[in-house]
């Protein structure tokens, strides 16, 4: 990478992004804490389904990791993509940068808790239903986000082109939600997110406390997650501008 | 994906109308139709002989859990850690 950001990363970022202790960051500490506590809890506190065993409890693993990567990381990069054509501020650039990988690390704990249990429960490690496939979509299409961003040298060229495509990547997300309803697939419907969910609960208390336990903890994680790669773009960035600025 | 429903207790109206069916409430289980008004129901209940024993890929799921969110954690503070070492 041999050019300037044309915004202009400030130097003083340096030091606003670097903490008092290097390496250590509270609340991630604290959000790995939280995940420990939910996965002890759902290991050894919750009883297994009467049905499919064990197996089941990697639910309190993949719908965390799927509301954090896929409803709140994938509309979260969309709308600082969005934010940042309309605005022009470099920090929302290194902001959607952050929700990108991040949302990609849980999307891909998804995508490989999701074969795991399919394979026990199903019969079968993949099935190419209208589910799991468009999630496959979208993981390769915040896949291609981070490549393009890492082809283009031009900061302000790679903002603005990355801001488009990561803009649209939020459109797959409602058709995800709702590839259950409109199509015949394998995957089971919402049982969590869903309209009757106060009225009709789907679980029962032990399970949905556990759940709503580790469903906190890893939305915890994923913005600690979040806050720590910002931090390290914005001290890569400004050690860019200190270098070639 | 769904918590299983077990049907422990047959349905009082289908009792009257001779169609209850002949195996024992404890043993009859079934995936779960839309639940009918006042039907008993929980969502979990030892079957007899138990669970299917997917111990082992509960504990594969986890660990390529932990793999995944340790393994970035690793990278994002040895990416910072070499980001600040060039730059000091």
């Amino acid at each position: 990478m041999t050019s300037v950001s044309p915004v202009g990363t400030r130097p003083e970022r340096v030091a606003a992004a670097s903490p008092a202790s290097p390496g250590f960051d509270w609340l991630l500490a604290v959000a790995l804490v939280a995940c420990a506590a939910a996965v002890a809890r759902a290991l050894f506190f919750t009883p297994a389904d009467a049905m499919l065993g064990d197996v089941q409890k990697l639910f309190y693993l993949h719908v965390p990791a799927a509301i954090a990567g896929l409803y709140i990381g994938c509309p979260l990069l969309a709308i600082l993509s969005i934010g940042y054509l309309w605005v022009k501020d470099e920090r929302l650039d290194r902001l959607a940068e952050a929700s990108a990988e991040v949302a990609l690390v849980f999307m891909t704990v998804v995508l490989t808790t999701g074969p795991i249990w399919g394979r026990s429960s199903w019969g079968t490690w993949w099935v190419w239903d209208a589910r799991l496939t468009s999630t496959l979509f979208l993981w390769f299409l915040v896949v291609s986000y981070l490549v393009l961003r890492g082809a283009i040298e031009q900061p302000e060229a790679r903002a603005r082109l990355s801001a488009v495509m990561g803009s649209l990547a939020a459109l797959l997300v409602p058709f995800i939600h709702l590839t259950v309803y409109l199509f015949r697939s394998q995957h089971p419907s919402p049982i969590v997110i869903k309209p009757e969910a106060l009225t009709q609960p789907s679980l029962p208390p032990e399970m949905a406390s556990t759940f709503g336990l580790s469903a906190a903890a890893f939305v915890l994680l994923f913005f600690a997650l979040l806050r720590l790669r910002f931090r390290y773009a914005t001290v890569r960035d400004a050690r860019i501008a200190l270098e070639f600025g | 994906m769904h918590a299983t429903r077990v049907v422990i207790q047959p349905d009082p109206s289908a009792a009257q109308a001779g169609t209850s069916p002949a195996t024992p409430p404890m043993t009859q289980t079934a995936p779960s139709p839309a639940p009918l008004p006042g039907q008993g129901e929980v969502a979990f209940v030892p079957k007899a002989g138990g669970p299917p024993d997917t111990s082992n890929y509960m504990i594969a799921g986890y660990i390529v859990t932990f793999v995944v969110y340790l393994g970035y954690i690793a990278l994002v503070l040895r990416r910072m850690a070499r980001v600040r070492r060039t730059s000091a």
